[in-house]
């Protein structure tokens, strides 16, 4: 096990493997979050993002594979440790009948030194939640904004959320970014976030993972992604519909060509997932070629480019 | 928290070819250029311009290191960063830049289309008059 330099990243995985049953939900993951940033990890249900994250917190152990969370290994993760971390989904445990502010106790008196009254109240009135209300009357939304509130007062190193905003309204959920923005703000914290809402993500994320059917299909900064995701589009001057196809064949950095739906056969598209400009003066050097533009593409964009399926290939 | 002026805080375009970074250090180059921040006056915190614009602070971090180099603002160890001297007259340049840059990819679109000399002209007139 290592230490806890600023250098090293919060989580690593490395080549998880995880079967229920027949069925392989991770096939071999592999991905880092380091400190002070915020990683999303984009998936369609089904795709391994819950499993994966219950083997970070330990609910569940992998078959194969390496992890550590905060240098420790979750499946035998000592006190200290978990106490560093905080874990939130929209089922996490809190207990109905306690009023709020007894809600609060209780979680202090779990989290000892790392709580932080102030910060508890602050983000209570800020949300505008009586501490007298019990927990069961408090609505979806509200219920949302203590979770977050009972994980943030913990003064959490590394915050794991599992769909944190789910069924939430836009209020809800502009709250649970702007508390996000706040937390990264201390540099050496960092936020997992899973998540649908890709609107949300590309507010707050500096880094994405995509996970499509148990394997990472896509990762990195989301700058960094969108310089190699890029759309350009060719005029094609020949009777031949294949040319492009053909000649973009087996050239790296070129994912597939496509045309849009009711677009003609003289106008195709290619997709990159490595842009660089020598592949488009490679494209651009056959005459019956010309690239009409170029732009990169939005992250949801390419979320639906390497987590869909092939729309419009020919 | 500090006041933002207007314009800084309009919605990002998250979908926009142009950088979320870009976007925010374009609209600081704008402020600088029509000295809604004068030299030597304090700029937004990176906490307070992340919140307005509910974006990762480190996104802002990433603007303020790239104005810095180009030294168009300094920065005072705890205190926040600063416009330099005569960064507005750079910044009134390089707002030119970025408009430039906005007609020529709108020229760029008008010639796709098969726009001729006549009718762009025709456009510009309706559109100087109408602004």
């Amino acid at each position: 096990m290592t230490g806890n330099s600023l250098e090293e990243p919060l989580v690593r995985v490395e080549n998880v493997r995880r079967n229920f049953g027949k069925e392989e939900v991770l096939k071999g993951v592999d991905f880092e979050v380091p400190r002070g940033s915020v990683t999303a990890l984009l998936g369609r249900n089904g795709s391994g993002k819950s499993t994966l994250m219950n083997i970070l917190i330990g609910l569940l152990n992998r078959d194969h594979g390496e992890v550590e969370v905060l240098g420790h290994d979750p499946e035998n993760c000592p006190i200290s440790v978990l106490n560093r971390m905080a874990y939130v989904n929209d089922n996490s445990a809190v207990w109905p009948w306690t009023k709020v502010k007894d809600e609060l106790k209780l979680v202090k008196g779990l989290r000892g030194d790392r709580w932080n009254d102030d910060r508890a109240h602050e983000l209570l009135t800020r949300f505008d939640i009586s501490v007298n209300k019990r927990v069961q009357q408090l609505s979806k939304g509200m219920l949302a904004r203590l979770r977050i509130i009972l994980a943030l007062a913990s003064d959490p190193e590394l915050i794991l959320l599992d769909e944190p905003a789910l069924g939430l309204d836009l209020f809800a959920r502009r709250d649970l970014l702007e508390v996000m923005i706040e937390t990264v703000e201390k540099e050496d914290r960092a936020i997992l976030i899973s998540s649908h809402l890709i609107d949300d993500v590309e507010r707050v994320a500096d880094r994405v993972i995509f996970l499509k059917d148990g394997l990472v299909v896509a990762q990195g900064g989301v700058e960094d992604l969108r310089q190699r995701y890029r759309r350009a589009r060719f005029h094609v001057t020949t009777d031949d519909p294949h040319i492009l196809k053909r000649c973009t064949e087996g050239l790296l950095g070129v994912r597939r060509v496509l045309i849009e739906p009711g677009s003609p056969h003289s106008e195709q598209v290619v997709i990159f997932d490595d842009f660089n400009k020598s592949l488009l003066a490679k494209l651009e050097s056959n005459s019956n070629l010309n690239a009409l533009e170029t732009r990169r593409m939005s992250l949801r964009e390419i979320y639906f480019e390497v987590l869909g399926g092939n729309e419009g290939e020919f | 928290m500090d006041a933002v002026p207007l314009g800084l805080t309009e919605p990002l375009d998250f979908d926009s070819d142009v950088p979320v970074y870009e976007q925010i250090s374009n609209r600081i180059k704008f402020a600088i250029a029509r000295q809604a921040y004068r030299p030597d006056t304090r700029l937004p915190s990176v906490r307070s311009l992340a919140r307005n614009l509910v974006v990762n602070p480190n996104t802002i971090v990433r603007v303020y290191r790239d104005l810095e180099q180009e030294e168009l603002i300094y920065s005072k160890r705890g205190v926040g960063v600063f416009v330099s001297p005569q960064a507005d007259q750079r910044c009134r340049l390089d707002r030119l830049v970025i408009v430039e840059e906005k007609l020529r990819e709108a020229l760029e679109v008008a010639r796709r289309a098969n726009l001729n000399d006549k009718e762009l002209e025709e456009l510009w007139q309706r559109l100087r008059l109408q602004s």
